[in-house]
């Protein structure tokens, strides 16, 4: 495992340090928007979002070109030639990219607070107005709680819908030998499985009485904590279990399905 | 006992088969000659046999049972084409395999790349495409592998470099392994070769000891080849 | 190392050993080549370097100690018998050939004179 994980990282050896600066690059966009404040607070908001969605797209689209690009292409031939099972590749593959994932993460989280800090500089205290009057509402045990729960389900989502979208590749590739129409036939299954996953992990919450805790949440807002650990829990649960099963999958067929 | 079985071994891409019921057992200790014109089912087979590739029909078995990864360690199968990551350099291919294989010998490795003239901290995308050539023998004769499979390993190689070649691969040859050789330079290649098998449209044509096809015939296994070949 | 693919290539490898042994490049009793050096050397099969010295134990040229490698026959008899008949088999051959020319015992002989 750690050898092919070795070799995923020997891969992208100009890749993650240009990502990584072109994150830095954007952020830093982001704080001159801040330090100027007024309309320059537009740049800010652009930025910071075009940082957050970047960054977490990146390394799914990252591990599907990659996979893509050794099934297709001869270079994938040394990868394959190993004596290492399918299961065993896609699996470093689904763990490289929850690295890169948790990553990105952590860059974005440290980024965002920087900007938070700026804007309370610059701003006149912006940033903590803005958390106080949000923890005011919620409880600051709340407050944490929920950044907590927000950036790891997040990451826990994206490491599904990534091995959601390796399956959709592998998929296609074992069933379609041509070259040619494999990126539609993927991209088709990606979204379907992706929507597939959202509506289980929706079906699940309702199962374990969702509605009903909303509605006890509206009366009594202490409820609140006892239900995000809940539901923190079944989706957790849910994405793991999704992307466990996607990646046995994407395993099973590339070392017994697929031509290279 | 047999180092590679296939039984009424299949490929068939779009209903088009490239190795066709194809039977085959190649014995340890013996150097076999994989001949036949582009197109045969030569690289096909070879794959079938690594393992990058699955039968339509047919098995195949190599070393005893069928090509997992256990198995697949005791392989090791040189493509024709090169496939090697233009980023690494010699040194980190050696590197690579050396991780993954544990019959890779770095030293041997070392060796033949000294002497073929690959400088080690040359990147793969800095190679020509005879030395990427030379590069990829040069892996493949570093592994003590039960079955050597080599998918013409002196296209694009100098003269010169062919004898450095050809050596590597006598001295490769020992009583417990097999080695299979597909190459067009058949006239160069005859002296090596225990065995000769003719593929044509996938299908197996002609098998039989090198010598005595010589002695039976009377003739070269170039002049047979363009026998078979010649309809 | 070139050689005629219609005909076995170990009788042709032996050929060239003999000659060497006749020319006394090679020793008598002295230790030969392993097989693998002999394939390596001449570029042929391992196997056919291995044929190539059981081919020359039966005409008793050689022998294989087990475990020591092939020497070279101690017997300069064997020698000298292999070298008289290398050289008959060149006369065979030229007066076959000079036969097949036209030419008479005499114009062979004059030739042969003339040559030397």
């Amino acid at each position: 495992m750690m050898k092919l994980l070795k070799y995923e990282l020997q891969r992208r050896r100009t890749l993650l340090p240009g990502a990584a600066i072109g994150m830095l690059f954007i952020e830093g966009a982001a704080l001159y928007g801040i330090y100027r404040g007024g309309n320059w607070n537009t740049l800010a908001i652009a930025m910071t979002m075009l940082l957050a969605v970047g960054g977490l797209l990146l390394p799914m689209l990252d591990a599907v070109t990659k996979l893509y690009a050794d099934y297709k292409q001869k270079q994938g031939y040394l990868l394959f030639l190993t004596p290492q099972g399918g299961y065993r590749i896609l699996l470093a593959k689904t763990v490289f990219g929850a690295l890169e994932i948790a990553a990105s993460m952590l860059l974005i989280c440290g980024c965002l607070a920087l900007s938070a800090a700026l804007l309370d500089r610059f701003q006149y205290g912006a940033a903590t107005a803005l958390l106080s009057s949000v923890g005011a509402q919620m409880g600051d045990a709340l407050t944490t709680g929920m950044l907590f729960t927000f950036v790891g389900l997040a990451a826990l989502q994206m490491i599904a819908q990534m091995c959601v979208a390796l399956l959709a590749v592998t998929v296609s590739r074992a069933m379609v030998q041509s070259n040619r129409y494999n990126w539609l036939i993927s991209l088709a299954m990606y979204f379907a499985l992706a929507v597939g996953i959202n509506m289980v992990n929706g079906v699940l919450l309702v199962a374990f009485g969702f509605v009903g805790d909303v509605m006890r949440l509206i009366r009594d807002e202490s409820h609140a904590l006892r239900m995000l650990g809940k539901y923190f829990a079944i989706s957790a649960g849910t994405y793991a279990v999704w992307a466990a099963a996607c990646t046995a999958v994407s395993g099973r067929l590339a070392g017994r399905s697929i031509d290279l | 006992m047999y180092n590679l079985v296939a039984t009424r071994l299949t490929k068939r891409y779009a209903h088009i088969p490239a190795v066709d019921d194809a039977t085959l057992a190649l014995r340890p200790g013996k150097i076999y000659g994989l001949l036949g014109p582009n197109g045969s089912g030569k690289s096909t087979l070879m794959k079938l046999a690594a393992g990058l590739v699955h039968p339509s029909a047919g098995e195949v078995r190599v070393l005893g049972g069928p090509v997992c990864p256990a198995v697949r360690a005791q392989v090791a199968y040189m493509p024709t084409e090169p496939y090697f990551p233009g980023f690494m350099s010699v040194k980190q291919v050696g590197a690579f395999h050396a991780d993954f294989f544990a019959d890779f010998s770095t030293d041997a490795f070392k060796r033949l790349a000294e002497r073929m003239e690959l400088s080690m901290d040359m990147k793969v995308s800095q190679l020509s495409s005879g030395m990427e050539a030379k590069l990829k023998l040069a892996v493949a004769a570093s592994r003590d592998a039960k079955l050597l499979m080599l998918d013409e390993p002196l296209n694009g190689v100098d003269l010169l470099a062919r004898d450095v070649i050809l050596s590597a691969i006598i001295e490769r040859a020992d009583e417990n392994n097999t080695i299979l050789i597909s190459s067009h330079l058949i006239d160069v290649m005859e002296r090596v070769l225990d065995e000769v098998i003719f593929l044509k449209r996938g299908r197996v044509v002609l098998q039989g000891e090198a010598e005595a096809v010589r002695a039976r015939h009377g003739k070269s296994i170039v002049d047979l080849y363009r026998e078979v070949y010649a309809s | 190392m070139e050689y005629d693919s219609r005909t076995p290539i170990y009788l042709q490898v032996a050929d060239m050993l003999k000659l060497r042994m006749v020319r006394g490049e090679l020793r008598p009793g002295g230790k030969l080549p392993s097989t693998r050096a002999l394939a390596l050397e001449y570029g042929v099969n391992p196997n056919t370097a291995a044929r190539i010295y059981d081919e020359m134990e039966a005409l008793g040229l050689c022998r294989t100690e087990r475990g020591l490698g092939t020497f070279m026959t101690n017997d300069e008899s064997v020698v000298r018998a292999l070298r008289r008949q290398m050289a008959e088999k060149l006369a065979r051959d030229f007066v076959r050939e000079m036969t097949a020319l036209g030419y008479t015992k005499e114009q062979m002989k004059q030739a042969i004179g003339e040559e030397l």
